[in-house]
């Protein structure tokens, strides 16, 4: 295979040689912040994911189970509705002309009681399959949430945490925010954020107009971060705070 | 193993665990670099080496510009998913990407017939990045152009080979295919590539 040395080192037309090499400006435009965008979208990829597999991998039983109490539900819901129908009618098949007074059903619905279904005791919630009914029920409140990599379930919290202390920064409540990073912070010493939650403690320091602290870390954030996406975030911050 | 199969499959092809003993037999050279595999990946240590990488494959092999990123993004979720069965991180990742591209291809396509031929071509077109001069701009159009036309299977070794500059060896063991097809793909791509480029230009001309 002498022959297979790339077009680029071999004779070839200049034109089509810058065709090739047309390809070397390929990539993402600017590389952190893409890189970090798709951190960000595999982990609420699988936050979501962690979810959808967890419903899938225990579908069985538990999908009867979750399925009984609507069941259960409509019949005693159907059972009640009809029951109604029967009190409302009884009397009047009864007395043709028997005023639907709410006193009325009294009598011909304990006339009319015996054994059909169509009997409002038959349908009492006692009677109904209780022990099915407790079962359905602690699924949803005593499921522990599955984790299926401290990485993955750890670079969700991550998120969240940064989620929220961003939203309220935007909701003009940086103590919030403040809060929130400091929270990071301690749970996440080496996080994946931290440049971001940096910049958010620096952007909600401005906004409370904490302006010497932002400033002292804003130098401190360039000068140890030079090459971070949040740079221009924290110059505009710090700058914003020199304005007014 | 065809486009195909790749296209309709679930991605890792023959870079997971169960294809690693005949990955390894055919490549017992590559000990250093096994060795650094061996251990499974973390998706950080993926996206920080791999992210340009995978970016330029889905540009290459035919993504809508303004797709790249889901397409890219995509990749990434499937790696995660499979971490553990990752042997060959980027042949792994080329592979998912094809994969990924056929995806949003398709999806293109039925866009395409729905709404507008236009809309489509402008996707489609090659974005000019500041860095690239008017020039540079021109002959990535034609470049994508080019591409576009050539079948899926020579596209990917084309890209490999000529754009991501490796070599054969290290192409038959990215894209689990023997080193002769790798090298036969390569010829068939190259003729389409020189034909049609220089057909191309002239007309451009």
């Amino acid at each position: 295979m002498n022959e297979m040395k790339p077009l680029l080192d071999s004779e070839l037309p200049e034109d089509l040689a810058s065709v090739l090499r047309s390809a070397d400006a390929d990539g993402p435009p600017e590389h952190a912040p893409a890189e970090a965008r798709t951190l960000a979208a595999v982990a609420a990829h699988r936050a979501a994911g962690s979810n959808a597999n967890e419903g899938r991998a225990t579908t069985r039983i538990p999908f009867a189970r979750s399925m009984l109490a609507p069941v259960v539900g409509a019949c005693v819901g159907a059972a009640v509705v009809f029951a109604s129908l029967v009190w409302w009618n009884a009397p009047l098949g009864a007395n043709g002309t028997a005023a639907p007074t709410p006193s009325a059903p009294q009598a011909p619905a304990s006339a009319a009681r015996p054994p059909a279904s169509a009997s409002p005791e038959g349908v009492r919630i006692d009677d109904l399959p209780t022990a099915r009914v407790e079962e359905a029920a602690p699924k949803p409140a005593g499921r522990p949430p599955v984790r299926r990599g401290d990485s993955a379930a750890e670079l969700e919290d991550e998120l969240a945490m940064i989620d929220s202390a961003r939203a309220a920064l935007a909701a003009k409540r940086p103590e919030a925010t403040l809060a929130g990073i400091r929270a990071y912070h301690r749970r996440f010493r080496a996080g994946h954020f931290t440049e971001e939650a940096d910049a958010l403690e620096i952007q909600a320091l401005v906004a409370m107009g904490r302006r010497d602290e932002a400033k002292a870390k804003g130098e401190r954030f360039l000068a140890s971060h030079p090459g971070s996406a949040y740079v221009r975030r924290v110059q505009s911050a710090v700058a914003s705070e020199v304005k007014p | 193993m065809s486009i195909e199969q790749l296209l309709a499959g679930v991605p890792p092809l023959g870079l997971t665990d169960k294809a690693a003993p005949a990955a390894t037999a055919t490549k017992p050279a590559k000990r250093d670099v096994c060795e650094m595999e061996v251990r499974p990946p973390t998706l950080e240590r993926l996206v920080r080496d791999h992210h340009a990488f995978v970016w330029r494959s889905a540009q290459r092999l035919g993504v809508p510009a303004a797709d790249v990123e889901d397409v890219v993004q995509e990749v990434f979720i499937i790696a995660s998913n499979k971490l553990e069965t990752i042997r060959h991180e980027r042949g792994f990742l080329f592979q998912t990407c094809i994969y990924a591209v056929g995806h949003v291809r398709r999806r293109v396509q039925r866009r395409h017939e729905v709404i507008d031929d236009e809309r489509v071509q402008a996707a489609v077109d090659a974005r000019p990045t500041p860095e690239q001069d008017l020039e540079g701009a021109r002959a990535r159009a034609v470049l994508q152009t080019i591409l576009d036309t050539m079948p899926d299977e020579l596209r990917a070794v084309f890209v490999l080979f000529e754009l991501e500059r490796l070599t054969v060896p290290e192409i038959s063991e990215m894209i689990g295919v023997p080193q002769g097809t790798v090298a036969s793909r390569l010829r068939r791509a190259r003729e389409t590539f020189i034909s049609r480029g220089q057909r191309t230009l002239r007309g451009a001309r």
